[in-house]
């Protein structure tokens, strides 16, 4: 069963998957979305609670939805760009504050990295 | 209704089915042993006048249980319809108190009358597989007896029919009025018990201060010495103030069902 | 909606439920956290009928409590609550008898989900097995309220995910889904509303993921918060 995270909303972090499969090619734009139940189904949650997900998706443009017939990822070529970009912006902003806290210098960051960028990364 | 009712009967029968047939088959092996051991028997004694005695307590016995176990069925079953977990489904039920009551009656009226038929069939099977025997000089004038009985019984066939089923009903009427005592009570006890700390031995004394009240109305009202059998198949007034008091404690007993009581 | 307004009660004077008040509405999973002893129970078996308050009142959709209001309730206050040496179909059986809002094609899937023979004796499975029966049985109504009594409650890990994932399948737009439990960690996921209960008295908590939202905690966390001395 899925594993949720103390303290943060739900509907925020099942968005969160789902934008993670579009980026990996999981969902593909123009691809109609599970129900609203078979999520809800698959992480064990409320459904009213991925009602909610849908929403803010299409709030913020990602999907749309047909009458009778589901909801949809929109046929936008630069979405998966799109939400590339936000989810980097996400881990930029966590490694910088990480790393100033630290006290690290921009140069032996960089240092760092390139040293390690190879091999370095958790194995999935 | 239908509901409930088949709900009910499908309880007793499927309860009872068992201890039915096996009770069924003891009865005709005791009439047989009885009647062959009466046919075969002299004075002397010997192992056939110990199966014949055998035989006798054993249909004496059934005749015992046929007619008081359903009672004892039907006060046990409404006892554990209040109090045990596997009744709570009852509770959900949503029919009136009355209706699930009337239900309940009318399975344990059908299961205690057939107790009392079969009581009075062992009875009179007994009678008759013992018919036109001659044991000792005491009973050489039995044949004549019998026959004498024999020839009253045809005459008067349809009014003994009448007659025979009237005080077999009452039998099993007077049993039922039992158990709406103990059922009374039962529930009285599940309205109380989450009320009043001492509910249980309260309840038992409201029922014996009752039943000793019941009894001394009815001495008072019909000049009777309290005895049972008088109190079933007796006269119009008497029956009437019986079921009136039934029908009270029927209307109290579903009031206190649809309202008041409460589970364990 | 379903109102709960000021319903107390106490067992032989020692207070059990203390003006509790709860609103209840359609298509929400809504859950009553708190611990053993707590008074949950008590609410629950007042709603199925089981028990009498002493005082305040209920109402279903304006309609008061009654022998007519059962058939729009569904209740599970204990596993074991239906007649013993029945097979699962038989029990099934019996149940739509009384409660023509039955769906036994939903009871079907469900069972077949769970890899349960209807066949079965009720008496034979586990307990895990059991409770999953029984939720199967109750959630499988068209009740305007379904009532979930610690329905983790003696469970193994692996079957009460299966128990989750029933009450997650079980949700309708109509129906109020109200469900006690003390392992308020494992409920989160599913509640979209929660109360709170210590001692006989109800506290209302709000939207679930707008307390995750604004406090940044989890409900056993938010739970401690209110009640810690």
């Amino acid at each position: 069963m899925y594993k949720f995270q103390d303290g943060i909303p739900i509907y925020t972090q099942i968005s969160g998957e789902l934008k993670s499969r579009v980026i990996s090619g999981q969902i593909k734009p123009g691809d109609k979305l599970p129900s609203v139940r078979e999520i809800a189904e698959e992480f064990s949650v409320n459904p009213n609670t991925v009602q909610r997900v849908f929403m803010e998706l299409e709030k913020d443009g990602f999907t749309y939805s047909e009458r009778g017939v589901g909801t949809f990822l929109k046929e936008d070529g630069n979405m998966v760009a799109q939400l590339q970009q936000q989810e980097a912006e996400k881990i930029r902003t966590r490694f910088i504050s990480e790393a100033k806290k630290l006290g690290l210098s921009l140069d032996e960051i960089l240092k760092d990295l390139a040293n390690h960028w190879e091999q370095g990364g958790t194995q999935e | 209704m239908k509901a409930l009712l088949t709900y009910e009967f499908r309880k007793i029968f499927k309860q009872n089915k068992w201890s039915t047939i096996t009770l069924l088959g003891v009865t005709a092996i005791f009439l047989i042993s009885a009647s062959i051991s009466v046919r075969n028997m002299d004075l002397s004694g010997g192992p056939l006048q110990l199966l014949s005695m055998f035989s006798f307590v054993g249909l004496a016995s059934v005749f015992a249980i046929a007619l008081i176990s359903p009672t004892i069925t039907a006060i046990q079953n409404y006892f554990r319809d209040l109090n045990s977990q596997h009744a709570v489904f009852e509770t959900y039920i949503p029919q009136n108190g009355w209706k699930r009551l009337a239900a309940k009656y009318i399975s344990y009226f059908s299961h205690i009358q057939l107790g009392v038929l079969l009581a009075a069939i062992v009875l009179g099977l007994t009678l008759f597989s013992i018919r036109g025997i001659a044991i000792d000089q005491f009973t050489q004038e039995m044949p004549y007896r019998m026959q004498e009985v024999v020839d009253y019984l045809n005459a008067h066939r349809a009014e003994l029919i009448w007659k025979t089923t009237q005080a077999l009903v009452s039998i099993a009427y007077g049993l039922l009025s039992i158990t709406l005592f103990f059922n009374f009570f039962f529930t009285l006890h599940s309205v109380l018990r989450h009320k009043i700390k001492s509910a249980t031995p309260l309840t038992f004394l409201a029922a014996a201060v009752t039943s000793l009240s019941l009894g001394w109305i009815d001495d008072l009202l019909f000049n009777n010495t309290a005895r049972m059998h008088e109190n079933m198949a007796s006269s119009g007034p008497e029956m009437l103030f019986n079921f009136m008091v039934s029908a009270i404690a029927f209307y109290a007993i579903g009031y206190m069902l649809e309202h008041k009581t409460e589970l364990k | 909606m379903i109102k709960i307004n000021n319903l107390s009660k106490s067992y032989c004077n020692k207070p059990a439920l203390i003006n509790a008040s709860m609103s209840l509405a359609p298509g929400k999973i809504i859950g009553l956290l708190g611990p053993n002893g707590s008074g949950k129970t008590t609410l629950l078996r007042i709603l199925t009928g089981e028990l009498r308050a002493d005082s305040g009142n209920i109402t279903i959709d304006g309609e008061p409590l009654s022998t007519n209001t059962k058939a729009r309730i569904s209740g599970l206050t204990n596993t074991d609550f239906m007649p013993q040496g029945m097979t699962i179909d038989q029990a099934a059986a019996t149940y739509e008898l009384f409660f023509p809002d039955f769906d036994r094609s939903q009871f079907h899937s469900l069972l077949a989900d769970m890899d349960l023979a209807e066949s079965l004796q009720i008496s034979s499975l586990s307990k895990g097995m059991k409770s999953q029966f029984a939720l199967a049985l109750a959630i499988s109504r068209r009740a305007r309220l379904i009532v979930l009594d610690e329905p983790l409650d003696g469970v193994d890990p692996v079957a009460r995910e299966e128990i989750l994932d029933l009450i997650a399948k079980g949700f309708r737009e109509e129906s109020t889904i109200l469900v006690t439990s003390h392992l308020i960690h494992e409920m989160e996921r599913l509640l979209d509303e929660v109360y709170f209960i210590r001692e006989g008295e109800v506290q209302a908590m709000g939207d679930v993921e707008t307390i995750r939202e604004s406090k940044n905690i989890s409900l056993d966390e938010l739970y401690r918060e209110v009640y810690r001395k």
